[in-house]
């Protein structure tokens, strides 16, 4: 799926419509962003890690 | 209480006014009996009435109720009854704090007008308690992201040593009020370096405590795991009295941690003897960075040895994932809280926020509990560095600030910004002065330390401070539009 697709895909799911200029921002910055979050799959060790997400059945 | 802690140097204002430059200073006058509150107010506020219009610090000015403060305060002290350095010091609060009496409006058409009606929040209640006297609420970017946006009505904050250029964001109405003297401190909030920033850009110390240290109850969410309100003053050691009212538990916070709080102040000795500082400086070699604020870090660090510390070369593991962690974890966070109006108020948001908070939708579930995991990554690798070392210095920034007209920061400069590290790993972070541009524009210094050990920071920062006077300089802009 090209950054075209996928942005146009993403927002549509999140209800958001964009105006064309700014669509045309999104799908430009979209590659780097994906890079940078998939490089975070890359680093050593988190297999064996929690993530830093905590929920408490209390208040 | 007696204030005895004044430096050998003046911290007095060369503007006609004389206005005391730190809060220790001001705090030595009120209790001399050479300055009331009352006058120190309506120095301030005469300084707003020349300077907020070519600044753009306020979004409200609370000019009755702080003068009726400032009068219990100067009755207070006159009575014997001594709140602390604070009490009867003039402060702002940026606009996504609840403040009674003030509103918020976090600079957003956007925002709801009822969420200034929950009252104080924690840290409002707090300054206000220790006898703060609150001048007004000030600027930010809209949500605590972007960029000025003139298009929705809202003041642009400008430089107080060059009004053509920007403040850094988003703190950055706390940032020039602080550096131009119409409020001698104040908070911001500091999610990706929304304190530090401003704070390098403005020529003042800005410090992000730990995760968790102050209560951010009753502040409008930017990013839930990365926001933090911190101090903005024009030294570490007004840093450390504010912190000291700032911190401790409120359960009101779900992220509050209770843990005791630190004398912040009593740990200011003014030297480093001990002290293992890690340096890294690899970011001064990239392409990037500007050569003359490369030569003032170079620099910077050399004092910190002559105070006495031990420095180690050290490189700050995952840089690269951790800021990655940082910025698009907050934005996905951003985007949660946003999405609702977003989908039916898009263009009521300012362009620099749309851009912005948008690409939070383009972070997954799956990339978001990555981030998360690679945060717990790093504060492990973090936590093993800082066994070798007491605290890590590097730059807040690689540039100095740009103009504000042509600007583009989120394709330009954020790139070279080098705060969010640490709000990935939560870690106690200051940006203090470390000289200027050929031009006169202010960068700043950084240093960082280990979980709750906000006292060594800021005993680092205070000595540093001890042997330079960038902390102290004063803008010849503001200075002329005084005369």
């Amino acid at each position: 799926m090209n950054a075209e697709t996928t942005v146009s895909v993403l927002f549509e799911a999140a209800g958001i419509t964009v105006p064309p200029d700014e669509f045309d921002y999104f799908v430009k910055v979209y590659p780097a962003l994906r890079a940078g979050l998939d490089a975070l799959y890359e680093v050593p060790m988190t297999k064996e890690e929690e993530p830093q997400l905590v929920f408490s059945p209390y208040l | 209480m007696t204030v005895t802690e004044t430096t050998s140097r003046p911290e007095i204002s060369t503007a006609p006014d004389a206005l005391p430059l730190t809060i220790t200073a001001a705090a030595a006058a009120l209790r001399a009996g050479t300055l009331t509150s009352v006058e120190l107010t309506r120095a301030v506020l005469a300084r707003a009435d020349k300077l907020d219009g070519k600044l753009g610090t306020y979004l409200t000015r609370m000019d009755a109720t702080a003068l009726e403060a400032a009068a219990t305060a100067d009755a207070e002290l006159a009575a014997g009854t001594d709140k602390g350095v604070l009490h009867g010091i003039p402060l702002g609060v940026k606009d996504i704090i609840a403040t009674d009496g003030a509103g918020t409006t976090a600079q957003s058409l956007i925002m709801d007008p009822a969420f200034g009606e929950m009252g104080d929040a924690p840290v409002v209640a707090r300054l206000r308690s220790a006898g703060g006297v609150l001048v007004g609420k000030a600027t930010t970017m809209e949500y605590a992201i972007g960029e000025p946006d003139p298009s929705k009505g809202f003041p642009t904050p400008r430089n107080p040593f060059d009004p053509a250029y920007w403040t850094g964001g988003s703190s950055s109405g706390t940032g020039n009020g602080v550096a131009a003297g119409l409020f001698l401190g104040g908070l911001g909030t500091d999610t990706g370096g929304s304190v530090r920033l401003p704070a390098a850009w403005c020529g003042i110390s800005g410090l992000k405590q730990t995760f968790g240290r102050v209560p951010k109850y009753g502040c409008v969410p930017l990013g839930y795991t990365y926001d933090h309100i911190g101090p903005m003053t024009r030294s570490a050691r007004d840093c450390a009295h504010l912190l000291a009212v700032l911190a401790g538990h409120d359960d009101r916070d779900a992220t509050s941690v209770d843990v005791p709080v630190d004398d912040y102040v009593g740990a200011l000795t003014g030297d480093l003897s001990g002290l293992r500082i890690g340096v890294d400086l690899s970011m001064l070699d990239l392409p990037v960075t500007d050569p003359d604020l490369a030569a003032l870090a170079r620099a910077a660090v050399r004092v910190l040895a002559d105070a006495g510390a031990t420095l180690v070369e050290v490189t700050l593991p995952y840089y690269a994932e951790l800021t990655t962690a940082t910025m698009s974890g907050f934005l996905a966070e951003a985007f949660m809280y946003h999405r609702g109006d977003m989908r039916e108020r898009w263009t009521d948001y300012g362009k620099p926020t749309r851009k912005a908070v948008g690409q939070g939708a383009l972070v997954t579930g799956a990339d978001y509990a990555q981030i998360q995991r690679v945060r717990r990554v790093g504060v492990r690798a973090m936590a093993e560095l800082m066994t070798e070392v007491d605290l890590i210095v590097n730059p807040a920034t690689l540039v100095f600030a740009p103009r504000l007209d042509g600007m583009n920061f989120f394709e330009n400069e954020v790139g070279a910004i080098c705060t969010p590290y640490w709000n990935a790993l939560g870690l106690p972070a200051i940006s203090i002065p470390m000289g200027s541009s050929p031009i006169g524009l202010p960068a700043g210094l950084q240093l960082a330390g280990r979980p709750f050990d906000e006292a060594t920071v800021l005993r680092a920062a205070d000595a540093f401070q001890l042997r330079t006077t960038h902390h102290l300089t004063e803008s010849e802009f503001v200075k002329e539009t005084l005369a």
